[in-house]
């Protein structure tokens, strides 16, 4: 009785899956576009909509898939994903259609997505995040479709530039260290000692924090670091730092902490510390400066490789690009918090992202 | 196996210097000779339990030795001492293990003296089981592919006699084995022990509250109260001795309801 | 069709690679009957050791290593349960805990490490190329015909149903049958003079190993291994037993240790058809959930149907 029950079940779930292989990409990609975009309200819908009606995609031209893979959702990496469609959506390509995957922090989803995306004959893939890059690569090899990574701090490292890899390329967020230093330096051209706080297992901020190391060492800049490995760590670490006698905080572009900017800046600035940060949202949340990734501007460099691909060029042309343009913001209103004040010459080539009073413009 | 069993000068106290302290072994001294048969009897709280504990290794007495043959083996470890010691729980399920068959229950009792094979489950080994089972006479040896935890209590009690002493231990210990079993099973079992054990000649120590076992069965019958001997009969003194006598006795000599 | 065998192949090559994990917590949760949460961390460990190993040159030897460490996490842990007396969920989760620091330091101070090495070619620089994995050597054993993905799935497959075998086998064994014992009835263990100590010790290593096994399958199977990679890893090996043994059965060992297997398969499966069923990607986690409550469900609702109603525990 078991075996039959067994079997039957088996069957029912190859039969499952013969149906909604055979119904295709077409129908719940469409829908999921317009799901997961919905906080960018118009312009993701727009995305979504646009490929519908220009479905006659078919008379102009090969329909061309995109399909953008984020790990999780994240302010970030929400931004990317946005920004990518609504530039996409703005040239006016109606033949390009965009599906947009989210593994919800299931790393192991990661695969199934990609393999899934294999299996649609997506034309170009899009991963955000350096471990949806590496298991892009893993399931492309050998296979001729464009990936265009987004978001990968180091690509070489991440074993994405070598060979085999003539499919691949993107836009890095790397952040230069000696842009860090310079950064801290602005605003505190006297400071001493700087306290660097990452967590462990988020590649790109612990990249971010070993290069700023190596160049604090080459030029003989004096620091500290605490890891974290999850957000109820970083008081003690913050307060460890401070205890050191730093005179600035760091950290990269960092999802862990971004989450968890307010208790971090509200230890920091208690004790007159300045936090300096990797991501525009990090400082819109609180953190006083930063020279980082704009992931709009990150999102409009991947739009743009993305609409060159799709004209045809091969990625092995393309190799993968930095930030032209780095963000450069200022919040006022942390700098009343930790009673810093500075000559105007320094906020020079900063935009106010947030004012003294706390009105925010970010987003706009 | 014929050995000698001495508990020598054992003391064991409970919650040393609370109120809940219990004098549970007062310098007990016993001794079991080779092949003897002894029913043990006392009321609650009088520290059979706690000798059987002493003696199996799940407790170490704060003073005095158990020699085993002259081995002492107060401090050894549990397991190391079962390779010489066999026991039988009031509860059917304790000594078995429910979900591995009646074979491999037996195998792995056998473990101490099997040969050296490296499948637990052979056919010489089988064999000397399923001979081992016919002689309980229960229809066990048909059975012996079956889950132990799908028979009787008292089946489950018999192949745990059987599986306490197909090593040949050096002792036997007999906690109230047949109390939880019907009055059938009870007889059953009580007549196997006591055929194993004159067979194969196995000093044994039986505890039971029964004034009809402990006469009937054994060469010795000894009575405990408040961790000391306070009777001890064999020999025609014993065979003179009638159930209700030893109850007198018992109401006597022991702490009532305690 | 083609769409519909390829996400087979894929999602089948997955479930192997994840079945030696299932085994591993097959052998903790059904066979010792404890829960193990050192899970989490071992996997890791496999895929940490076997990535810095292989990076040296040695990929085969990066499976074993990162096999070997998992079993070393299996002592830490069986260590703690039986001499320290220490409460199994505490022990394994003191071990995961700590794995975390050993893990990233195996790294090398970083949280992903991918599988290259410097190699100086002919031109005299130093360029990075990519490591050997045993599938590569095994795709270039066989003519590195078909897509990656069939040769993950067969020598994984191949590797698995060893696996299996000598696990069934192994638990006919004196030390198997032990290890059995002391899961069911600790007590009559040691009342047959055996070390239950070393028996439960020994069970759980060999669980962690396998657990570390599949993650060093899945490090030379996505060339990269990551310090997330081992988080809801427990939830799918414990998923993955209990769905097959609801389908296939447990009883005898071979029955319970094919059935893990399959249902690991079985349970990639079951993600694969949610991530493609219409709806917002969020939802696929309540979806996959339901689905397994589902499978629980079946053997109640296969009673209630034939009227009997008997409870069911397993």
């Amino acid at each position: 009785m078991k075996r039959l029950s067994a079997m039957l079940l088996t069957a029912a779930f190859m039969a499952g899956t013969v149906l909604t292989g055979c119904s295709s990409a077409g129908n719940n990609t469409a829908e999921s576009a317009a799901e997961t975009s919905a906080p960018q309200a118009q312009e993701g819908q727009a995305g979504g909509e646009t490929s519908a009606p220009g479905g006659s995609g078919a008379a102009d031209g090969k329909e061309i898939t995109v399909a953008i893979v984020q790990p999780m959702s994240h302010t970030s990496l929400d931004q990317i994903r946005d920004t990518i469609v609504a530039e996409i959506e703005a040239a006016g390509r109606s033949d390009i259609k965009i599906v947009t995957e989210n593994a919800n922090g299931d790393t192991s989803a990661l695969n199934t997505i990609i393999q899934n995306c294999k299996a649609d004959q997506v034309d170009i893939l899009v991963p955000i995040a350096t471990s949806t890059a590496q298991t892009a690569h893993a399931v492309y090899d050998g296979e001729k479709t464009p990936i265009v990574f987004a978001a990968v701090s180091d690509p070489v490292a991440a074993g994405l530039t070598g060979e085999g890899c003539d499919f691949i390329t993107g836009v890095s967020n790397n952040i230069p260290a000696a842009e860090i230093v310079k950064l801290i330096s602005n605003f505190q051209p006297d400071y001493k000692k700087i306290g660097f706080v990452y967590t462990s297992s988020e590649t790109n901020s612990v990249s971010t924090i070993n290069a700023a190391k190596a160049y604090c060492d080459e030029n003989s800049i004096s620091y500290e670091e605490v890891s974290i490995a999850n957000p109820s760590e970083l008081q003690t670490a913050v307060e460890t730092l401070i205890s050191k006698d730093v005179d600035a905080l760091y950290t990269g572009n960092d999802n862990t902490i971004a989450s968890a900017m307010a208790s971090y800046t509200d230890i920091a600035y208690a004790k007159q510390i300045p936090v300096y940060c990797g991501a525009d949202s990090m400082v819109a949340d609180g953190g006083f400066a930063t020279i980082g990734v704009d992931y709009v501007q990150l999102g409009k460099q991947v739009a743009d490789m993305v609409l060159k691909v799709a004209d045809g060029a091969a990625p092995s042309e393309l190799p993968y690009e930095t930030l032209s343009e780095y963000a450069k913001f200022v919040n006022l209103q942390a700098a009343e918090r930790f009673g810093g004040s500075f000559d105007e010459s320094a906020y020079e080539g900063y935009e106010v992202l947030v004012e003294k009073d706390g009105t925010s413009h970010f987003n706009q | 196996m014929s050995s000698t069993l001495k508990i020598v000068d054992v003391t064991k106290r409970f919650e040393k210097g609370t109120i809940n302290e219990k004098l549970a072994l007062d310098h007990l001294n016993l001794t079991a000779g080779p092949g003897e048969f002894i029913t043990l009897l006392g009321s609650n709280g009088c520290g059979k339990t706690t000798l059987f504990n002493s003696i199996l290794g799940n407790l170490i007495p704060d003073e005095g030795r158990i020699l085993l043959d002259d081995e002492d083996i107060t401090f050894q470890k549990d397991y190391k001492r079962a390779y010489n010691i066999g026991c039988l729980y009031q509860n059917p399920l304790r000594g078995t293990a429910p979900n591995l068959t009646i074979e491999e229950n037996l195998a792995l009792a056998y473990t101490r003296k099997a040969s050296r094979s490296f499948f637990a489950v052979n056919r010489k080994d089988s064999q000397y089981f399923r001979e081992m089972l016919a002689h309980l006479d229960m229809g066990l040896e048909d059975r012996m592919k079956t889950k132990m935890g799908l028979l009787s209590g008292g089946q489950r009690q018999a192949a745990s006699l059987l599986m306490a002493t197909i090593a040949q231990p050096k002792l036997l210990l007999l906690d109230e084995h047949t109390a939880a079993l019907d009055p059938g099973a009870a007889e059953k079992v009580m007549s196997l022990t006591k055929e194993i054990v004159s067979r194969d000649k196995i000093t044994t120590l039986m505890i039971t509250h029964d004034m009809d076992y402990a006469l009937a069965y054994g060469d010795r019958t000894i009575m405990m109260d408040s961790g000391r001997v306070v009777l001890d009969l064999a020999g025609e003194e014993r065979s003179k001795m009638t159930p209700g006598q030893l109850a007198e006795i018992f109401y006597r000599k022991t702490r009532r309801g305690v | 069709m083609n769409t519909f065998l390829s996400m087979l192949i894929s999602a089948m090559g997955q479930g192997f690679l994840y079945a030696p994990m299932a085994l591993g917590v097959f052998i903790t949760f059904r066979i010792l009957k404890t829960p193990d949460l050192t899970v989490d961390g071992s996997f890791v460990a496999g895929m940490t050791v076997c990535a810095a190993v292989t990076v040296a040159g040695h990929p085969l030897l990066g499976i074993a290593a990162g096999t070997l460490a998992g079993a070393l996490a299996g002592f830490c842990t069986g260590f703690l349960q039986t001499k320290l007396g220490i409460n199994a969920i505490l022990a394994g989760i003191l071990t995961m805990t700590g794995l975390y620091t050993v893990n990233y330091a195996v790294l090398g101070g970083q949280s992903n490490l991918y599988l290259q090495s410097q190699t100086v070619n002919e031109l005299g620089v130093a360029v990075p190329t990519p490591s050997p994995t045993i599938y590569k050597m095994f795709s270039s054993l066989l003519g590195d015909t078909m897509e990656a993905g069939s040769y993950v799935l067969i020598l994984t497959g191949i590797i698995v149903a060893v696996l299996c075998a000598v696990l069934a086998v192994f638990f006919r064994t004196r030390p198997g049958m032990a290890i059995r014992a002391t899961g069911d009835n600790e007590e009559m263990v040691r009342s047959s003079s055996i070390n239950a100590d070393a028996s439960r010790i020994a069970g759980v290593m060999m669980a962690n190993g396998l657990v570390a096994m599949s993650g060093a399958f899945l490090c030379h199977s996505q060339r990269y291994a990551d310090l997330n990679c081992g988080s809801g890893m427990l939830v799918m090996g414990l998923a993955s037993v209990i769905i097959g043994q609801v389908l296939l059965g447990d009883g005898s060992v071979l029955r319970g240790v094919l059935s893990a297997a399959a249902g690991s398969v079985l349970y990639r499966i079951i993600i694969q058809i949610a991530y493609k069923i219409d709806m917002p990607s969020y939802a696929v986690k309540l979806l996959s959930a339901f689905i397994v409550v589902i499978f629980l469900t079946l053997p109640l609702i296969k009673a209630k149907l034939k009227g009997r109603g008997e409870a069911v525990r397993r």
